[in-house]
């Protein structure tokens, strides 16, 4: 069952209803302390991958599958701030599914950072921010990274890992 | 009398004293500014060897503007005519001025008389910048090489300044060392004042 919530207030009413039935599940799978992430993707305005990291032990893709996701979403963004009942619709915030989640953040300049996550993990919104923080220091003050390209930049990478560990130990530990 | 204010009028604008002014400025903004710098003499240049003295001369300009402003405002027009006491200046003053915190170390070569380091674990200059590999050992910090060379020019200490990164063990990010290799004739006037 896939159902794409949380871009309207007439559905937000729904989608409270919905996750107070989900909440007895999750409220058990978080009881076993698995809450992690899967992937992060970044893609730049004009919908093109510029970031991919794995973290899932399952569901790994080769290049040219990763590309094509994330074409594949900047796409659905796009057609569901057409599709929106409400004007002034910014696109899908919230993707649930039955084996996962996806959190997208989209930023005022349109780069979108999306993660897959397990269903029912928390605070991955504000993880999202905080790699938007690391991408303007450490990408965008970068002299040598030219601006919607992939990309390379060591310190991005460390400060990824150091903050998405940090995150993992302390989901893990509640 | 109208337009008398609380503020004491000078007649020379030179007699006004020079005030510290903000002591602080965004660092973003400067990142941004410095990242800029280097992109633009990137298209001026042909090589990395190039580039690297470009910023280099980039920073001698400021090197001699602030010895000039440092010995009047802080050092109350004394000069330093002794090697230690140039080197010592660098590595404090100058670097509590620029950067906010003193240089983590200064040291003397242990293989030549004339050359000595001074060691930052991670300029500030250097702080978002993540070289590619295929630069090889390109350091922005050539920038600060060029300061530390113009301020010793400014003070009759000629010397050819260079900035290098010092793998550590242990540490995922190399130090940064600023090397200074002074000229023939500032250690025989050294030697000479004993």
């Amino acid at each position: 069952m896939l159902s794409i919530s949380r871009y309207s207030s007439v559905v937000e009413f729904e989608h409270l209803v919905q996750s107070v039935v989900k909440w007895d599940f999750r409220f058990w799978q978080k009881a076993f302390g698995m809450a992690a992430i899967y992937s992060l993707y970044i893609i730049n305005k004009s919908g093109g991958l510029i970031y991919y990291k794995d973290y899932g032990s399952a569901g790994r893709m080769d290049t040219n599958d990763t590309l094509r996701v994330a074409s594949l979403w900047h796409s659905m963004h796009a057609i569901s701030q057409q599709l929106s009942p409400v004007s002034g619709c910014s696109g899908i915030e919230l993707l649930q599914a039955d084996t996962f989640d996806l959190h997208c953040f989209q930023s005022l300049t349109g780069t979108k950072f999306f993660a897959v996550c397990e269903p029912g993990t928390q605070q991955i919104e504000s993880l999202l921010k905080y790699v938007y923080e690391l991408y303007t220091d450490y990408v965008l003050k970068n002299p040598f990274y030219e601006i919607e390209m992939p990309i390379r930049c060591e310190l991005f990478d460390m400060n990824l890992t150091q903050s998405v560990q940090k995150d993992r130990v302390a989901l893990l530990g509640q | 009398m109208i337009g008398v204010g609380k503020v004491k009028q000078y007649g020379n604008v030179l007699d006004k004293p020079l005030n510290k002014g903000k002591t602080e400025v965004s660092l973003s903004a400067f990142a941004f500014l410095f990242s800029e710098l280097v992109q633009y003499n990137q298209t001026q240049v042909d090589n990395i060897g190039e580039l690297e003295r470009r910023l280099e001369d980039a920073g001698y300009a400021v090197g001699a503007r602030v010895l000039e402003l440092l010995c009047h405002r802080d050092k109350g027009n004394r000069r330093e005519t002794r090697l230690l006491g140039i080197l010592s200046f660098v590595h404090s003053t100058v670097w509590k001025v620029l950067f906010g915190k003193v240089a983590d170390s200064l040291e003397k070569g242990t293989e030549h008389e004339d050359e000595y380091m001074i060691s930052e674990k991670e300029l500030l200059v250097n702080k978002f910048i993540s070289i590619p590999k295929d630069m090889g050992t390109f350091n922005c910090g050539a920038f600060v090489a060029g300061i530390v060379r113009g301020v010793l020019d400014g003070a009759g200490f000629p010397a050819v300044v260079t900035a290098h990164f010092v793998p550590m063990e242990g540490q995922q990010r190399p130090r940064t060392t600023i090397l200074i290799k002074f000229a023939e004739e500032v250690l025989l006037r050294e030697a000479r004042l004993g």
